[in-house]
């Protein structure tokens, strides 16, 4: 199919970009990777699609002091790549789409898609990311728990756009993640994805622990009963600590055709998902997936 | 609704070209439709089979998921620049790219839909790494569907390339085709 | 003639380089001068009258040249053929556009002709169709039944368009002194061919009077031509039809479709080239679905684990209008649901049945992977219920080479009497065995259930129809210079027909394969083809193609008598030259040469220049077989599947080119297991189909296929085949689908879940099959 019609502009600056999208009918184009497929069957009609792939204000992936700042048009495969990617992230981008499709697509563009069953957004959560947006109201930081609201819906509203996403070091002195999902095929978007960091103390006790499953609720779900079981445990006995808790159990959404297995098999890609996380924390300090 | 077209400035396969494009124009509008570089297939137009694989900036991209605006000032190559046609007339006997050459040898395709697709994919690979391993290998087949040959064969195929280096080197095939392209983000 | 050079070499396929550099022509890369462009407007509604088709805003968009409707083309353009049914059910045609009534969702139900795609496209968007929904029929049970929610054709009176009827022995008798009697209802789900190129036409009239050029993803170009010929009241030869490159077919393009009626209908009507181009979402709901079916199977078992009798009751889920091949897959699945066993007692009868979905008609396999999944499924429940052995009990039951020919007593639509030709399936099922490691499958089993896994082995051994007829076309000519060109009926879509064909006719000719061109696709180049379908390009188009070789050589030797003054009988062919024993010689060129007419003609070769054309008609179908074995593990607690172990050993008689026949048996393997393991067309209640992209309905990936496949081949010539060739194309599909789900069957079955489907086996289904199982009976 041909794509709808639709003006076209080129920003110069973020100044710019927000002054054309707060007119109606407005998108903002990045990677094009969820947009233009929409666009392609005839899902979404704007009118004026504001290019910000060029912006360079939105292009710096900088490692800072407590953070490591991912600008919205860095490429999923550029942030794969880069030394100071949390390893957690890494894993996930790995599943998210293809190589072609990664060398487009950006992590605030996935964020800002909220496929409640998509990988990113968990990772997010699990890493306590912040995201960075800017609108006609001037800047405002949203972290991600609480930027995905339903599925396809987060707390981005008309005429903001994002300037990046900032993603904590973490102080903890070990710290191991990991990712682990079902797919009905491989690389397919998952049914139920689960991140889990761990950080711990020196002597391997629990100091915090940050366990997020997708594809349950329709946005990443904290299971907070199952970081409570890990905290001040030693991350050896994460598996026993766990299967000897409460388990967490959520509604399913009603808006996912799976939801109801996903929660079935929530504690099953919980443990798998705690058991590399927490050998990764053990192991010699050095988070390595 | 305006939809004025921009003038856009790119370089296909070698050679710049101007073009007036619509907003809507896809990239692998303007190169099958626009240009006649009709190797570049589109199988689903959502950017899942892979079959409209091109590089841009000499990284495999999804031609039709690409607005041929957001191409303005860079390089595209198509399936058209690799290997080398030298027509039926003189045996169409042209150099074939290594990968090309490995995918007849291990009967790689067979309707051919999705072959030029996985074979500029496996040109970029074999430009940034000659001898990639297995988990690289798979890693590109995650981006091409393929319907007819079950896989096995291209795998082989790229492999065997794999194996034997030869688009590595400077006397290799890949160093005199080597496009001007930095493969970084601009 | 002696062993070939050729035949029976991986050779490398001629097709490949200009499809490596980019330069193949499928339809969409075709364009033509003062083109227009197609939109096809379609049903939103799965069962509705038409109330009233809004064309004017349409007509007046910018660009819009024409709007065709249903009631505008009228009775000018008939209704689309079913060629293999038979009798009432005909009422169940479909027409090029709906008229008075919509019958699924994706029905054309007006066609938009403007000066470019876009503005097709926004045209056809500006059309409104009035419709008032009428009760949908999506389940086949209640479609069948005798109180469905509503008919699609009144006048039929039922749903049901046809029956095929099986009739062997005296299965009464056989059940009433059965020791015990199995039975299970096997659903099998709806998914389809999806080949990586959609479908596309473009209809060039030539500006040669009434000729018209209609360019068409198209599996039989010459059938084609037959029916746009009877559709629209043309002359065949005003109508050339030419299948260019066409990425991938598997069934779903040996059917016609009215987009190839709309535009040949609008290009003659307008004077201008039409071209349409069929986008992947368009692709769900207008090409052909697959497989759907309900078979009840009944099967009667003596003491020693014979299989007496078999029944089948069985439902095919046939959608709107009966296909181009509607009654096909009845057919097939009734007519070869015995497979390889003895079962002298067999009745079926297999009803094909109308729904409000997209017409569904063959997909690789036919009606095979349905019926041997059936029939396998049953064989191991029967062996675990009675304690035998399965794979003796496999054995015990059946036929054997001493037995061949086998008159089976049933008979397939089009291709005529079931009778099994040749074949060694006891001697396949122990060579697969052996590739798959059986007998050490205890210690994988020990072991995957040490890691918490269940453990399955799936057998699927089976018999398929190939190479039918009713004939293929094969015409050779050399040409001064000593080239050879091949024109062929078959019109293959990735088989690589044309390197077997002349790996054939060179070896024929002893000559070089590089001096042979293949040509086909086209029905100008050669009038009188039939194509590529049922897995009958290299055994029956390169019969045909090589017995027209062998006229001409032949004739070459008639010649060269003449040439070398030489009782030809005494000239040897050797190396592509006649040779005498003087020791002179003629080569093929210089024959070629002499034999043309602008020399004195030579006697008793029946006409000038080096060429023969042959019709090869085929006695019979030839039969197939082949033995896939499957292991796998499931993760209990999740329903996660993994194959860890795949074999296969096949048997297409006289093997071309085994590097080709090995390609087609991995690629249907992918088929089979894409179908079994997540590929699924999904319908919500009002009929909509909610599959429409490569995101929701997933294909396999390389990441999807088993590491390891052991393949083995066997080689059982076709008596019925001048060279003992039979086909290749579909068994690895076949064969996957019925192993697979036997072994997911098998892995299942000591937790007391009985599996009686095709799946989709994905992990949600799988889990729920075994917390099913767990739960008390109330």
């Amino acid at each position: 199919m041909t794509l709808p019609d639709f003006a076209y502009v080129r920003p110069d600056t973020v100044e710019q970009a927000l002054a054309l999208l707060a007119e109606d009918g407005a998108m903002a184009l990045a990677g094009g990777q969820s947009l233009v497929a929409l666009l392609a069957e005839r899902q979404v009609a704007p009118r004026t699609l504001v290019d910000l792939g060029r912006l360079a204000e939105l292009r710096h992936l900088e490692t800072q002091a407590d953070c490591l700042w991912v600008g919205a048009g860095v490429s999923l495969a550029t942030l794969a790549a880069a030394a100071s990617v949390p390893p957690l992230l890494r894993e996930a981008i790995a599943s998210v789409g293809s190589p072609p499709v990664r060398n487009r697509a950006t992590l605030a563009g996935n964020l800002i898609r909220a496929n409640p069953t998509s990988e990113l957004p968990v990772a997010a959560v699990a890493l306590g990311a912040r995201l960075v947006l800017c609108g006609p109201a001037g800047r405002r930081e949203v972290p991600a728990d609480g930027f995905f609201l339903a599925p396809y819906i987060t707390a981005l509203v008309a005429g903001e756009l994002v300037l990046g996403v900032s993603l904590p070091h973490s102080p903890a002195p070990c710290t191991g993640s990991a990712f682990a999902e079902i797919a009905l095929r491989a690389g397919a978007p998952p049914l139920i994805a689960v991140a889990a960091c761990i950080e711990t103390d020196q002597t391997g006790i629990v100091t915090a622990a940050r366990l997020v499953a997708g594809g349950i609720t329709g946005v990443p779900q904290r299971c907070p009963r199952a970081e409570a079981a890990l905290l001040g445990r030693p991350v050896a006995e994460a598996v026993s600590a766990l299967a000897g808790a409460a388990q967490d159990r959520f509604v399913p959404s009603p808006e996912l055709e799976h939801a109801a297995y996903a929660g079935e098999v929530l504690p099953v890609v919980l443990r798998r998902a705690v058991t590399a996380a927490a050998a990764r924390a053990s192991g010699n300090g050095a988070d390595s997936p | 609704m305006t939809q004025a077209a921009h003038p856009i400035r790119l370089t296909i396969n070698g050679e710049t070209v101007a073009w007036q494009a619509r907003p809507r124009l896809l990239l692998s509008e303007l190169l099958r439709d626009g240009l006649g570089l009709t190797g570049t297939h589109v199988g689903c137009g959502t950017g899942v089979c892979g079959s409209c694989t091109v590089l841009l900036d000499g990284q495999p991209v999804r031609a039709c998921l690409l607005l041929a605006v957001q191409a303005d000032g860079s390089s595209v190559e198509t399936i058209e620049s690799v290997g080398e046609s030298a027509g039926e007339s003189a045996g169409g006997a042209g150099r074939l790219h290594p990968v090309q050459e490995a995918f007849q040898a291990h009967h790689a395709l067979q309707c051919g839909f999705c072959t030029p697709g996985i074979v500029m994919s496996a040109v970029a690979l074999f430009r940034a790494t000659p001898r990639p391993d297995r988990a690289a290998i798979e890693t590109l087949l995650e981006g091409h569907l393929c319907r007819c040959t079950g896989y096995r064969n291209i795998a082989a195929a790229l492999a065997s390339v794999a194996e034997s280096g030869a688009c590595g080197g400077a006397g290799s095939y890949g160093a005199s085709r080597r496009a001007a392209s930095t493969g970084e983000e601009s | 003639m002696a062993a070939g050079r050729l035949v029976g070499s991986p050779v490398a396929r001629r097709e490949d380089r200009r499809l490596l550099l980019g330069q193949a022509r499928f339809v969409a890369d075709i364009a033509a001068p003062r083109m227009l462009h197609m939109a096809i407007v379609r049903s939103t509604r799965a069962h509705a009258t038409l109330e009233g088709i809004e064309t004017g805003p349409a007509l007046a968009m910018p660009g819009v040249v024409r709007v065709f409707t249903g009631e505008a083309l009228g009775d000018a353009v008939g209704p689309l053929p079913s060629i293999d049914l038979v009798g009432d059910g005909k009422i169940a045609l479909q027409r090029a556009l709906a008229s008075g009534k919509v019958r699924f969702v994706g029905e054309p139900v007006a066609a938009v002709i403007a000066d470019d795609p876009h503005r097709a496209e926004q045209a056809a968007l500006a059309v409104s169709v009035g419709y008032r929904d009428l009760p949908v029929v999506l389940d086949l049970e209640a479609a069948a039944g005798t109180a469905p929610p509503a008919l699609l054709y009144e006048a039929l009176g039922s749903n049901v368009i046809h029956t095929c009827r099986q009739d062997v022995g005296d299965v009464e008798a056989a059940f009433a002194r059965a020791h015990r009697v199995f039975e299970d209802t096997f659903r099998i789900h709806r998914y389809l061919a999806a080949p990586m190129e959609t479908r596309g036409v473009l209809a060039d009239p030539t500006g040669q009077g009434e000729r018209i050029t209609l360019y068409s993803s198209t599996q039989f170009p010459h059938l084609v031509r037959g029916f746009l010929a009877g559709v629209l009241g043309l002359a065949e030869s005003d109508i050339r039809v030419v299948a260019p490159d066409v990425g991938g077919g598997f069934g779903a393009k040996c059917e016609f479709y009215p987009e190839e009626v709309l535009a040949v209908h609008a290009a003659r009507e307008l004077r201008r080239p039409v071209r349409w181009i069929e986008s992947r979402r368009e692709h769900f709901v207008a090409t052909t679905h697959a497989r759907e079916q309900l078979h009840r199977v009944r099967a009667a078992v003596d003491e020693a684990g014979m299989v007496t009798a078999v029944t089948l009751h069985s439902l095919t889920s046939n959608g709107a209008a009966a296909a181009t091949l509607s009654v096909t897959p009845a057919s097939i699945s009734s007519a070869m649901l015995r497979g390889p066993y003895r079962i002298p007692h067999y009745r079926a009868r297999s009803h094909s049945v109308v729904t409000n979905k997209t017409p569904l008609a063959v997909y690789r396999g036919a009606g095979h992977p349905q019926a041997t999944l059936c029939m396998e499924l049953t064989m191991d429940r029967i062996a675990r219920e009675m304690g035998f052995d399965r794979v003796e009990l496999r054995r015990r039951n059946m036929l054997t080479t001493a037995d061949m020919p086998s008159d089976r007593g049933t008979a397939i639509v089009l291709a005529g009497k079931v009778v099994y030709d040749s074949g060694d399936y006891a001697g396949c099922l122990d060579r697969a065995l052996v590739l798959a490691g059986w007998p050490e499958r205890e210690a994988r089993a020990a072991s995957a259930r040490a890691r918490g896994r269940l453990f399955g082995t799936g057998i699927a051994c089976f018999v398929e129809e190939t190479a039918i007829g009713p004939y293929e076309t094969g015409h050779v000519r050399v040409s001064g210079s000593g080239r050879v060109t091949v024109l062929t009926g078959a019109s293959p879509h990735g088989q690589g027909t044309a390197t077997a064909i002349a790996q054939l006719v060179a070896d024929e000719l002893a000559i070089d394969i590089d001096q042979v061109r293949v040509q086909h696709g086209d029905t100008d180049l050669l009038p009188d083809g039939i194509g590529t379908f049922a897995s009958r390009g290299g055994a029956i188009a390169g019969a045909a193609a090589r017995l027209a070789a062998r006229k001409v050589r032949e004739k070459a030797l008639l010649v060269a008598g003449e040439m070398l003054q030489a009782d030809p009988g005494t000239l040897v062919w050797a190396e592509g030259e006649a040779r005498a024993p003087s020791g002179a010689s003629a080569t093929l060129a210089a024959i070629a040469a002499r034999a043309t007419a602008w020399n004195p003609p030579v006697d008793g070769t029946g006409g000038f220049n080096l060429a023969c054309e042959v019709q090869h008609q085929v006695p019979g179908i030839a039969f197939a077989n082949a033995t896939h074995v499957c292991e796998l593990e499931i993760d209990p607690q999740t329903g996660e599947l993994d194959i860890t172990g795949y074999a296969v050993v096949h048997d297409c008689g006289t093997v071309i080119n085994p590097m080709i026949v090995e390609g087609q048996v991995i690629g249907g393997i992918a088929q089979g297991l894409g179908g079994t393991l997540f590929e699924a067309l999904r319908y919500d209640e009002d009929g909509t189909l909610l599959t429409r992209s490569f995101g929701d309905y997933l294909l396999p990936t390389a990441a999807d296929m088993p590491r390891d496949i052991r393949t083995g081949h066997m080689e059982s010539p076709s008596p019925l085949n001048p060279f003992g060739m039979k086909g290749a194309g579909e068994g690895g599909t076949t064969g996957s689908v019925a192993a697979i789900a036997g072994a997911v069957a098998d892995a299942l079955a000591p937790l007391g879940v009985r599996v009686a489907s095709d799946g989709p086996f994905t992990p949600p289904h799988v889990l729920g099959l075994i917390k099913s199982a767990a739960e008390p009976v109330a």
